[in-house]
């Protein structure tokens, strides 16, 4: 068993804080509710912005139609959840419907690079909408009813497995960094926030484990109506779920992104017509990239529709593109973990700028609420330009270039020397 | 003869599309021609430049004054993007597409909160802007044989500027080798700046003529987004007169496929694109 420990927190402290912040993330709506409601379409941002790192950071092509593989995986799914496939299989099918979009869209471009990828793929992706909306004459939404998986029990007891296993792992993983932390102050500081956090982590932990007892009990007493579940248990449900799909996406990329493929996709982005000449197939790695991100951005679809139950067009407009490439940009293009926290960042200051303009209409009263309501997507245009303009690698491409003087200085304070 | 008059007005309209694509593209392969910038917001440049010459028309009602005006927004936009937002991006042509890309986005939703409802050209006595003229048992616009001696006119002004004043040799030189023609004393940063500026200018009076015939709706913007980007890749995307044959090309074809297909009248436009790509990727009209 302590080896299986070992080997899943291995000594990489970058390991021991994501699981610190993974563990956090799966004990978080014990502590407020209101989080299991507001927080799993910022994982869908965040997954949705990783997805299209990997055709920008990594493979270096500029895609400006990444709605395209999002909105349909959104409508597939959608569907076919509709229809009362199971959910597994619907994450299934708009995984693979997402690589199909982002294949055909990228396999016409095999002579040309750069430039007509961004034309084609914005091009591709607008005319599905406008021809969409033209055909079909009226407005298009299909709203998803009653998922059994929403409201049943098993999901919960085994994200409630999941999360008791991956708290106990966060612990293990602690208690192993301060065994090999060396300089004693360094130690003593790191042992009182661990002991904090574990606290923090634990107590969620036994929260959740309690509550979901309790609920077993009362369903198998026969209690609970069917509405009471819905309102309990569905948002949890769907927080999990979503979750799980972005840590999943996230392991699953990184591991991309580490194997030589994704050194591959380095040297492309770095200089294509050095990587050609060595002798790899420069198109066949862009499109596998386009295929990559496809079979996310699907995936992320059908998170979507887990978390907002109606779909409509407004899922196919470059405004989606627009929140992806905004998280890509924000956290830093070509690192995994900033664009999950610039989607995570920019759902988040959508839904709060849009909560602020709310209010403004009482401030300025000649704007009707459907032009307030696209002040947010403005404000968040003028953000984007200043952050290419002046941030270009992001937070945390930023914190990589320059972050390691600060970190040397800091560490040096806490070790008692003089820099 | 029904089937003779469809035709009719469709071939004007076709060929009244095709000015309104060159006034939008012939800015746009200017600048790409000589300073490798894709502009993806040059279409939201045209929508912009229609806007603005409604909102003017409607309180003014003079033709000249409403034209002049979207012309200097144009320039000084053009001035404006250039200098702060091109310009310390020199060389990073990716981050210079993210750049408009977010330009237009922002350029979109500033249009939608302006002018929520859009705006209409109204009805005025003038035969010139209002007023129909009747071939062949069918009604036509005259404005639209207007637009179409307009786009003509463009165009040779274009061809002469550049073939016969010193700065239309400057941006030539500067399009063919950029090395070269710093190398042989032209300024070459006042260059792109003057060349976005006269681009970008041209978008929006393009935007400007073209709105007595489609009124002034959020749907301007994206149509001709994707008309934009069809044309010059069509066309060649360094080549002002690849862009006049292509916008005739895809104008005439569009239209056309609207009158008689109409289900396809989007989707035209792109498979065109792409048959294009395969087969000639880098323009019918570009590879001289």
């Amino acid at each position: 068993m302590k080896t299986i420990f070992r080997e899943l927190s291995t000594g990489a402290k970058s390991s021991v804080t994501g699981l610190l912040l993974l563990s956090t993330a799966l004990v978080l709506p014990f502590y407020a509710r209101t989080f299991s409601i507001k927080m799993p379409i910022l994982y869908v941002w965040a997954t949705f912005a990783m997805s299209y790192d990997i055709i920008l950071g990594f493979g270096g092509v500029p895609s400006f139609g990444h709605a395209a593989p999002f909105g349909i995986g959104v409508f597939v799914s959608a569907l076919l959840l509709s229809r009362g496939v199971p959910l597994l299989l619907v994450y299934l099918a708009a995984a693979l419907t997402g690589l199909a979009v982002n294949l055909s869209m990228g396999a016409p471009c095999y002579r040309v690079r750069g430039i007509y990828y961004a034309i084609l793929t914005l091009a591709i992706a607008e005319m599905i909408r406008v021809l969409i909306e033209n055909t079909a004459q009226t407005t298009v939404a299909v709203t998803v009813g009653a998922v059994p998986e929403f409201v049943s029990e098993h999901v919960l007891w085994i994200s409630g497995l999941m999360v008791n296993f991956m708290v106990i792992l966060t612990v293990y993983s602690f208690i192993e960094d301060l065994r090999s932390t060396r300089p004693r102050r360094f130690k003593a500081l790191k042992a009182v926030f661990y002991i904090l956090a574990s606290a923090v982590i634990v107590f969620g932990a036994y929260r959740l484990t309690v509550w979901t007892y309790s609920l077993h009990k009362s369903m198998a007493a026969g209690i609970l109506g069917y509405r009471e579940l819905v309102r309990t248990l569905s948002p949890l449900n769907r927080y999990y779920i979503s979750l799980f799909v972005m840590v999943i996406s996230y392991l699953f990329l990184r591991r991309i992104v580490k194997s030589p493929v994704g050194s591959i996709f380095l040297s492309i982005r770095e200089n294509p017509s050095r990587a050609e000449v060595i002798g790899y197939n420069v198109f066949r790695y862009q499109l596998l990239s386009f295929a990559i991100s496809g079979l996310i951005a699907g995936a992320c679809g059908a998170s979507y529709i887990v978390c907002i139950p109606t779909a409509t067009l407004e899922v196919l407009t470059a405004d989606k593109t627009f929140i992806a490439l905004l998280g890509a940009v924000i956290g830093g293009l070509g690192t995994l973990v900033g664009p999950l926290f610039g989607g995570i960042l920019v759902g988040f200051l959508r839904d709060y700028l849009g909560k602020i303009i709310q209010n403004l209409h009482s401030v300025v009263p000649s704007l009707t609420v459907q032009q307030l309501q696209l002040l947010p997507t403005a404000v968040l245009g003028i953000l984007y330009i200043l952050i290419v303009l002046f941030l270009p690698y992001g937070f945390l491409g930023t914190w990589y270039l320059r972050g390691v003087s600060i970190k040397r200085k800091v560490k040096s304070f806490l070790m008692g020397r003089k820099v | 003869m029904p089937g003779l008059s469809l035709l009719i007005s469709a071939l004007i309209d076709g060929v009244s599309r095709a000015m309104t694509l060159f006034l939008i593209s012939s800015g746009l392969v200017i600048i790409f021609g000589l300073m490798d910038v894709f502009n993806l917001a040059h279409a939201t440049f045209f929508a912009l430049g229609a806007y603005l010459f409604l909102q003017f028309y409607l309180s003014t009602s003079c033709f000249l004054i409403s034209l002049a005006i979207p012309i200097a927004v144009g320039i000084l936009i053009g001035l404006f993007v250039e200098r702060v937002l091109i310009r310390p991006l020199y060389g990073k042509h990716i981050m210079q597409l993210l750049l408009t890309m977010g330009l237009m986005l922002l350029l979109l939703q500033i249009i939608q909160i302006a002018w929520p409802a859009g705006l209409y050209f109204p009805e005025t006595e003038n035969r010139i802007l209002s007023g129909m003229l009747e071939i062949a048992g069918t009604r036509v616009r005259i404005y639209k044989f207007v637009l179409v001696c307009v786009g003509l006119l463009v165009y040779l002004v274009i061809d002469l500027f550049m073939g016969r004043t010193r700065f239309g040799a400057m941006l030539r030189a500067g399009t063919e080798n950029r090395e070269l023609a710093r190398a042989f004393g032209i300024n070459i940063e006042l260059l792109f700046t003057a060349s976005f500026a006269f681009g970008s200018a041209l978008a929006f009076m393009g935007g400007a003529l073209i709105s007595p015939l489609v009124h002034a709706t959020i749907e301007l913007p994206t149509t001709f987004t994707l008309m934009a980007f069809v044309v010059p890749v069509v066309g060649g995307m360094r080549s002002y007169k690849g862009a006049f044959y292509a916008s005739l090309l895809i104008g005439v074809i569009d239209r056309l496929v609207a009158y008689y297909f109409s289900w396809l009248s989007f989707a035209i436009d792109l498979i065109i694109m792409i048959v294009v790509l395969l087969i000639k990727p880098e323009g019918l009209f570009g590879g001289e």
